[in-house]
């Protein structure tokens, strides 16, 4: 296990810090972070290259404060490899083999002359082949072994930096945006790789990235980390639907952050507890209970784009596709929902699903109108004739109302 | 690699005043190397003196290049990769010896290692002199060389990714072993021709060499003394044989410093 205590790294005018931060053993660990955000420095904070200001770290029962990198056992794969250029892919991954065996070597016996490692060096080789072979049949590049950097591909490249991360059977696997640098069918391939390499060798990770969908495919649990500091740390799927901040919910990818001018409590009847938000556009929205104090400023409402509902208003007023409050109520008592009125502006189509531009009209004149973006699945664009300019209702549930601290206007 | 570009006024006239300057520095050579005939040539440089001076200069040069190699490229290293107080003027004070007068150095150095020197005095007591011997030449060579050995190998290792030293270390290699089994590696090239260039400084080094040493006469006194004691016509030789040696070491230094095209391309299996 990986745990980080009061942890501070300086690195010019730039302050990481991380009260605590913990990677179980076995764990995919996803943090995710704009270009900035610290992340590098963190991983090699943990890897022993940067000394924190402050804090510890534990590996495992083992504080490794003042260890040098060479002592931890951590492997760590930068974005563009930093494989060694004049090694061949054989001698990269043997890198660390050969340097472990002889560090511990010299722990072993002091009285080992220099000319005595050298043919060491040699000999070794022999022993070196069986974990090269096998990690390089694990990643796919037994054919590569006696090829240099230079001729590979980004793919390839990146198969031999983890297999030569691998070699040292690391505490921890630090990734450094390990995928980024490749196109996409590399990229989708690489990501299961990853993944089932990890779990196969029950691999603890630690990867960063700034990558929302990498985040979400590989991270067992996901961190976010922002401007130095970590925002929030939890399940992926958590994190994403319930952003603590406004920040986080823009790294998480969510379109509808609103400010809110207004939010109270209030007692939805039956006992249940609801809010009341008043958007800055005058716009009344109602969301589940908050788990922030309410009527406070400096809050945002944040309504998760895939749980609208989108429904054209049909011309003959039959409204009931969509469903009327009334409708609602007797259905599902509990789940209160609000309903608009709006217009498409625009319909983007993406690879799976499609993001529909809905403007609602101002809650009075010479207010602004209120746009909500709705993601549905694209074979519903059609099947619903979505398409500009048509009149649409958006019946927006409680529970996919959000409310989330405003990153840009504390309190 | 122009093809199809149109050629403007502008470029002929930059060809024209280019080619004037490419002329200058070939002229003089070329009628130096073709001043005297074959028969001059071979009698004047086959003399016992001329080859005894020339395998003094290249020991030398080689000793010196050899001290700055030990003493520059800890140096070099660091400036490449620390950052510390002061390390603009240890760059500069690593730069003084190029920009200081030649036999103002040689003068600067008698100070120091002459029979009355700072240094030369006491060593002089233990039988150590520094002047009129191999020893002066290497350190008059030394002194105005170093520069360029010490600034190739700097930005050779700057130019090594320093994260490759840090994945180096992660995989388990210490502090040493990281430069010696990646940095020294990798930087290796640049610090060739560092040395090489240094070399071929040391060895037409004329100014700090003939105050520190008049004797043994290094090539370059050799070619001044001949110059001055037995005119031009003598001097020739000598200097067309340096000419040649000199345009050698520049194809040595080309060679090594050309980026070396791996033997394999992608899709072609490893050729090693």
């Amino acid at each position: 296990m990986i745990r980080l205590e009061g942890f501070r790294v300086r690195a010019g005018d730039f302050l990481l810090s991380i009260d605590e931060l913990s990677i179980e053993r076995g764990e995919y660990l996803v943090v995710l972070g704009p270009t900035g955000s610290g992340k590098t420095v963190l991983l090699e904070t943990v890897a022993g290259l940067r000394r924190p200001h402050s804090g510890r770290i534990w590996f495992g029962e083992r504080d490794v404060w003042g260890e040098p990198p060479e002592r931890r056992k951590v492997g760590l794969v930068y974005q563009d490899y930093a494989l060694f250029p004049h090694l061949t892919v054989a001698q990269n991954i043997a890198f660390g083999l050969r340097a472990t065996r002889r560090s511990e070597r010299g722990r072993a016996g002091p009285g080992v002359s220099g000319s005595g490692l050298r043919t060491g060096g040699i000999g070794s080789d022999d022993s070196e082949d069986g974990p090269v072979r096998r990690l390089a049949g694990l990643l796919g590049i037994d054919g590569l072994l006696r090829r240099y950097p230079e001729g590979l591909s980004g793919g390839e490249r990146q198969r031999v930096a983890l297999a030569r991360a691998l070699a040292i059977e690391p505490e921890v696997l630090l990734l450094d945006e390990p995928l980024s640098a490749l196109d996409g069918p590399t990229r989708a391939e690489l990501q299961g790789e990853l993944k089932r390499v990890q779990r196969g060798l029950g691999a603890t990770v630690l990867h960063v990235t700034h990558d929302l969908d990498e985040a979400l495919l590989l991270g067992d649990r996901l961190a976010v980390l922002a401007g130095g500091t970590l925002r929030q740390v939890g399940a992926p799927q958590h994190v994403t639907s319930h952003p603590v901040d406004t920040e986080v919910a823009r790294l998480a990818g969510l379109t509808n952050v609103f400010p809110a001018s207004e939010v109270e409590s209030e007692s939805t009847g039956a006992g249940a507890q609801g809010t009341r938000v008043v958007l800055e556009s005058g716009h009344v929205i109602f969301a589940e209970a908050a788990a922030t104090a309410p009527a406070r400023i400096g809050l945002s409402a944040v309504i998760r784009a895939e749980e609208i509902e989108i429904r054209q208003i049909s011309p003959a007023g039959e409204r009931a596709s969509l469903g009327s409050h009334g409708r609602d109520d007797a259905e599902e008592p509990a789940e209160r929902a609000n309903v608009f009125e709006g217009i498409i502006g625009e319909v983007r189509l993406q690879s799976v699903h499609a993001s529909i531009q809905v403007e609602i009209p101002p809650v009075q004149a010479g207010r602004a109108a209120w746009q909500v973006t709705v993601h549905v699945l694209r074979s519903q664009v059609d099947r619903f004739g979505l398409q500009t300019g048509l009149s649409v209702h958006l019946r927006i549930p409680v529970s996919a109302v959000h409310i989330c601290l405003d990153q840009g206007r504390t309190v | 690699m122009n093809r199809g570009r149109v050629l403007s006024r502008m470029d002929w006239v930059f060809s024209f005043v280019g080619l004037l300057l490419l002329l200058f520095i070939l002229v003089p050579l070329v009628a130096t190397l073709f001043a005297s005939s074959p028969g001059e040539f071979i009698e004047g440089v086959a003399d016992k003196g001329v080859l005894q001076s020339l395998w003094l200069t290249f020991a030398a040069a080689s000793v010196a290049t050899l001290i700055a190699l030990v003493l520059g490229i800890p140096l070099a290293y660091l400036l490449a990769r620390r950052e510390f107080w002061g390390k603009s003027l240890v760059q500069g004070i690593i730069d003084l010896p190029i920009i200081i007068p030649h036999t103002a150095a040689g003068v600067a150095l008698l100070m120091v290692f002459g029979r009355r020197g700072l240094l030369g005095e006491p060593l002089a007591s233990v039988g150590m002199y520094f002047t009129e011997n191999f020893a002066g030449i290497v350190v008059a060579m030394l002194f105005v060389s170093l520069p360029l050995l010490v600034d190739t190998a700097r930005e050779s290792f700057a130019a090594v990714d320093q994260r490759l030293e840090g994945v180096a270390r992660t995989l388990g290699a210490s502090p040493w072993s990281a430069f010696r089994r990646v940095t020294l590696p990798l930087a290796w090239r640049g610090i060739t021709a560092g040395s090489v260039l240094m070399w071929a400084r040391g060895i037409s080094e004329f100014g700090a060499v003939v105050i520190l040493a008049y004797n043994p006469k290094t090539i370059s006194v050799l070619v001044y003394e001949r110059f001055a004691g037995f005119g031009l016509s003598s001097a020739l030789p000598v200097t067309a044989l340096l000419l040649i040696l000199a345009l050698l070491i520049l194809v040595v230094v080309r060679a090594v410093l050309m980026p070396r095209r791996r033997k394999e391309r992608p899709g072609r299996g490893g050729m090693r």
